[in-house]
């Protein structure tokens, strides 16, 4: 019986090349996205989970706010990892990180190279982590100080195939460390990536006592059944009885004193399984995903692939009447309803089986582009997995009854008399429905365009907002620290050049991480201290910048006062409120003993952008750092980069030889803060012209299906004198109502929720009225355009032929 | 076989009922070769319609082998079209997707027949109208006669009890019909099919044993063939 039913649906499909292929491309395409966002979806989800008791393991965060200052990160103080296991019975281990910031060179024998995947752990590490040791004891592994375990690829890069066990490695510069293991390489759905384990045991910061500092991120393992809960509830009484003493000794106030009213300072279990999802921190030892993007890309995969459903049914109801005559034919021969229904549906699972076959091999060849496009690695042959099939199989199958259930319980509804009879009036579908599934595809393509020009129209906002500084023609130099005692002389060296403008130095260029240090204002109570992000910089930074000042003046030579000077932005002002702050002293503490010093205020910046747009522009002060500064920005006058890139490295050479100039720009550094919002940008664009690919789809389908059935009209019509434009309009009309239904639909529903997305900037462009005129613009362009054509040709067709048509 | 009392048809066409059948009373048995005749719009499809179930009358009873055709759910009429009831019709019908092998074979698999079993009848078909040649060939390469004669094989290989046939020769030239018509002749007397069909042609009426006729929806005359034999014979001489 099936190959019976497979015989008629191959020989109709084939007759009937259009369609099938409308349709076969339509499904093509929208099982592509589909299966496109289940490799992403299956990625995202996947992380962490490789973890032995993944469920019970947890990261320790902190959230608190100081006077106004919000702080929320994963972070912990030293002592609490041991505190914790010793106090809790409910906590089985405990195990800290600590990462550098930026890279660090490694070097063994003749081979050297710069890695940034350099962590410190404790020697707990592998009793609550899962990565499994190739060589080595876990127990042991990392116990001594000066030992390392190497990941996989880096043993082979270090060592090639001798044994690296028990050999030795020099790490940053000049310590030697023993390898004591070799780790296979963390799998890619980690939140904790690392190339080398370097032994935490011996690091003078992680043996600190000190609760007040918050360096390290701490993960646990909690007992089997313990509650987060229940455990995380007890943790405000517990964290006090070891910080409130520390607390007192720091700031003179008692911890309850310190945290009272809007201060606050909390400590909280994340799931291990959270993590990659479900974190939004300032600071982070990873890279998040974001849950709201997995839903948005479900959402969005379910909307496309609805999409070429519905071309599928519409084209199939619209054809109906080519199909009825054999409905009732095999009715008549002894069919019954669900026979029919059975024959209905396996055609259209046939469809969506070849479609999905399709589908899955253009996964793998639009992967790369994907994967290029979000900066993710998703990878393609996790499709080919036997139990991934299976799903596939399952996949084509609902797809295939989705889509075709409506057309299949349409069409054996057919009364064969009526077919027989030729009532063809009978057998057609409501246009009504169809009408009403073109203005749904036409809808959602018109929101998803939306979507796009108005990521777009922000991501164009932040690139042309005044920042307040200049970020074109800046190269980075980002392992400046190395030139140590030669650092002025290097700066000099480059001033030479005629193509550089100015060489300055900082600890933080915007964009990068910034800290929050407590500052006291002269005449201020020592509680009502206000929170600022410390920058260091040397004599030249503001002038290389180009950052403006507002009052006073920036650091110079000519003052060797100041050392014990202070630059303010104007958010700081703003906070102290103090109308004429220069001469003004504020006081900072230094060490762990709350000891304070002065620093006079000399100059006031104008408020710049050292942190992303989503965030406003906080309280900064700068400060003369007296250190070589480990970063150096080199102002060009862009006119010949290669040339002034060669010269800065052959004066760099000059000085360390030993060690590769690692440099970068400025304004391809500060655009990363927008990574993400460029991926949503660029996946967002792309989903909209799949979109609205399938719907120009299926209206050329019904287009071509409305103008067939029309040729009898068209042709009388002609006859009677109407003109080719005449005859176009009058086809195009209808189509052009609803494409300019689903526009008026569309847009309060794309309004309110690109508005949202836009809420998430504090800086943030106005929804602009030409970014929705474009959009419908589009929409209705392409469905005039693929209507317009076969109207066309229908009205330029002989009207004789026409009239002798049936 | 089949009993008709008081059938009624009507269409509602706005406020008016437009009558097709006006209380038909009727009585076919098993074995007669029936010609319904008539003028354009006297109902003699919708009676062959009603009569294969494949609609409904508005009222009065329908008794198929005594039982009540009303009463029947669907799928026992789906069952009953399988068991007794084969169809030719004026355009034939076929299946234009599936070749004559095919179209043949679609009945025997929705009445779930064997496939070996399936094969033997269908050759026995194709060899009994000589069409072997032809099996693998669509509709539409065949000529009108050969199609018509594919949809009486098509009919047949059920085997029925009762062939409704709707002008089987309407489409066809006469040496085509009268293939076609010498089939069902053979089909009643060798097999005692019961056949009834439906004609404009004295002619081709004259085939059947009994002739109806109707107008404006009613009987106005049911003959036994004999008093016809004569006229059949002059038409034969004449073509």
């Amino acid at each position: 019986m099936f190959r019976n039913y497979a015989v008629t649906s191959l020989r109709n499909l084939r007759k009937h090349f259009g369609y099938t292929s409308i349709n076969l491309i339509g499904l093509t395409l929208g099982l592509t996205v589909t299966l496109q966002i289940f490799l992403f979806v299956q990625s995202e989800l996947s992380y962490d989970r490789f973890h032995k008791d993944a469920e019970d393991l947890y990261r320790i965060t902190l959230d608190g706010s100081f006077s106004g200052t919000i702080l929320n990160a994963p972070i912990s103080p030293a002592p609490m990892a041991n505190a914790l296991v010793n106090d809790f019975p409910d906590v089985v281990a405990a195990t800290r990180l600590y990462t550098f910031r930026g890279e660090r060179m490694v070097r063994k024998g003749a081979t050297e190279f710069l890695e940034d995947g350099i962590i410190l752990a404790d020697s707990t590490f592998f009793d609550v982590l899962t990565f499994p040791l190739l060589q080595g004891n876990p127990e042991t592994a990392l116990a001594r100080p000066s030992t390392v375990v190497l990941t996989q690829t880096i043993a082979l890069k270090l060592f090639g195939s001798s044994d690296p066990m028990g050999e030795t490695i020099i790490l940053a510069d000049s310590t030697v460390f023993e390898v004591t293991g070799i780790v296979a390489d963390p799998p890619q759905n980690s939140h904790i990536q690392f190339t080398i384990l370097e032994s935490m045991t011996g690091f003078q910061q992680a043996e600190s006592d000190f609760w007040v500092s918050n360096n390290f991120f701490t993960y646990l393992k909690l007992q089997k059944g313990s509650t987060a809960d229940g455990f995380e509830a007890k943790l405000p009484a517990w964290y006090k009885q070891y910080a409130g003493p520390q607390i007192e000794a720091a700031f003179g106030k008692s911890y309850d004193e310190i945290l009272t009213g809007q201060n606050y300072l909390r400590y909280h279990l994340q799931p291990m399984l959270d993590v990659h999802l479900r974190s939004n921190f300032t600071i982070d030892n990873q890279v998040p995903g974001d849950i709201a993007y997995v839903y948005l890309f479900i959402a969005v995969a379910f909307f496309i692939l609805l999409l070429a459903c519905i071309n599928f049914m519409n084209l199939a109801t619209a054809r109906s009447a080519v199909r009825a005559t054999e409905v009732g034919i095999r009715k008549i021969v002894g069919s019954s309803r669900n026979q029919l229904i059975g024959q209905f549906l396996s055609e259209s699972i046939l469809m969506a089986v070849f479609a999905m076959i399709f589908a899955v091999g253009l996964v793998f060849v639009t992967t790369p582009i994907f994967n290029s496009m979000t900066g993710l690695n998703v990878n393609a042959s996790f499709l080919l997995r036997p139990g991934i099939l299976a799903v596939l199989a399952l996949g084509a199958l609902t797809v295939g009854i989705l889509a075709g259930s409506y057309p299949a319980f349409f069409l054996s509804s057919f009364k064969p008399v009526s077919v027989i009879k030729g009532r063809s009036s009978m057998t057609q579908s409501s246009p009504r429905l169809r009408n009403a599934l073109v203005v749904f595809q036409f809808g959602i393509s018109v929101a998803l365009l939306i979507g796009t020009f108005v990521v777009n129209d922000q991501l164009s906002f932040i690139q042309n907002k005044r920042l307040g500084f200049i970020k074109e023609n800046v190269i980075l130099i980002e392992n400046a620290g190395k030139l140590r005692d030669q650092s002025d002389a290097f700066k000099n060296s480059l001033r030479e050049l005629t193509s550089i403008i100015a060489v300055g130095g900082t600890t933080a260029i915007p964009g990068s991480l910034h800290g929050a240090d407590p500052l006291i204002p002269e005449g201020f109570e020592r509680e009502d201290f206000i929170l600022t992000s410390p920058v260091m910089v040397d004599y030249d930074y503001i002038e290389a910048m180009g950052i403006e000042l507002a009052m006073g003046r920036a650091f110079s030579r000519d003052f060797p006062s100041d050392s014990a000077a202070i630059i303010l932005n104007e958010a700081a002002l703003a906070k102290i409120g103090w109308d004429d702050p220069l001469g003004k002293l504020v006081y900072e503490f230094e060490g762990t003993d709350g000891q304070q010093i002065s620093k006079e205020v000399v100059g006031i910046v104008r408020d710049y952008h050292f942190k992303s747009m989503r965030e406003e522009i906080g309280s900064l002060s700068l400060k003369l750092g007296t250190r070589p500064m480990p970063t150096l920005v080199v102002r060009t006058d862009g006119k010949n980069t290669a040339e002034t890139l060669r010269f800065i490295e052959q004066e760099w050479d000059a000085i360390v030889p030993d060690q590769p100039l690692n440099y970068s720009f400025l304004d391809e550094k500060f655009d990363l803060l927008y990574s993400s919002d460029q991926r949503l940008g660029r996946v967002f664009s792309s989903f909209a012209l799949f979109a609205i690919v399938i719907a120009g789809l299926g209206l050329f389908g019904l287009g071509m299906f409305v103008t067939e059935q029309r040729t009898k009209e068209i042709g009388l019509r002609k006859a009677m004198g109407a003109s080719v434009s005449q005859i176009v309009i009058m086809l195009s009309r209808d189509f052009t109502r609803l494409v300019l239904l689903a526009i008026v639909l569309a847009v309060p529903l794309a309004w309110y929720g690109m508005n949202e997305w836009l809420d998430g900037f504090v800086y943030r462009t106005e929804l602009q009225f030409g970014s929705f005129l474009l959009a419908a613009a589009i929409a209705l362009a392409i469905a005039l355009l693929t209507v317009t054509v076969q109207s066309i040709k229908a009205a330029m067709s002989d009207p004789i032929k026409a009239l002798n048509h049936n | 076989m089949i009993k008709l009392e008081k059938i009624t048809k009507s269409y509602l066409h706005g406020f008016n009922r437009t009558f097709v059948l006006r209380n038909i009373n009727l009585e076919i048995s098993e074995g007669e070769f029936v010609s319904v005749m008539g003028p354009s719009g006297s109902g003699k499809s919708t009676l062959l319609h009603i009569l294969g179930m494949l609609d409904e009358p508005s009222s009065g009873t329908y008794c198929f082998f005594d039982k009540p055709v009303q009463k029947i759910s669907n799928r026992k009429r789906t069952d009953l079209h399988r068991e007794y009831i084969g169809f030719v019709f004026q355009a034939y019908h076929l299946i234009d997707d599936l070749t004559v092998y095919e179209n043949l074979e679609t009945p025997l698999l929705y009445k779930k027949i064997k496939g070996s079993e399936r094969k033997s009848m269908v050759a026995e078909m194709l060899d009994r109208f000589n069409m072997v040649a032809k099996r693998d060939l669509f509709p539409s390469q065949l000529s009108g006669g050969q199609q018509q004669l594919v949809g009486v094989a098509r009919a047949l290989i059920m085997q029925p009890k009762l062939i409704l046939a709707d002008e089987p020769t309407g489409n066809l030239h006469t040496s085509q019909g009268e293939v076609v018509m010498d089939w069902f002749r053979r089909l009643n007397k060798e097999l005692g099919v019961t056949i009834i069909q439906v004609t404009h042609s004295e002619h081709w009426a004259s085939y059947g044993d009994r002739i109806i006729e109707l107008e404006d929806g009613r009987v106005s005359a049911d003959n036994s063939a004999t008093e016809t034999v004569s006229t059949e014979l002059s038409h034969t001489e004449s073509s």
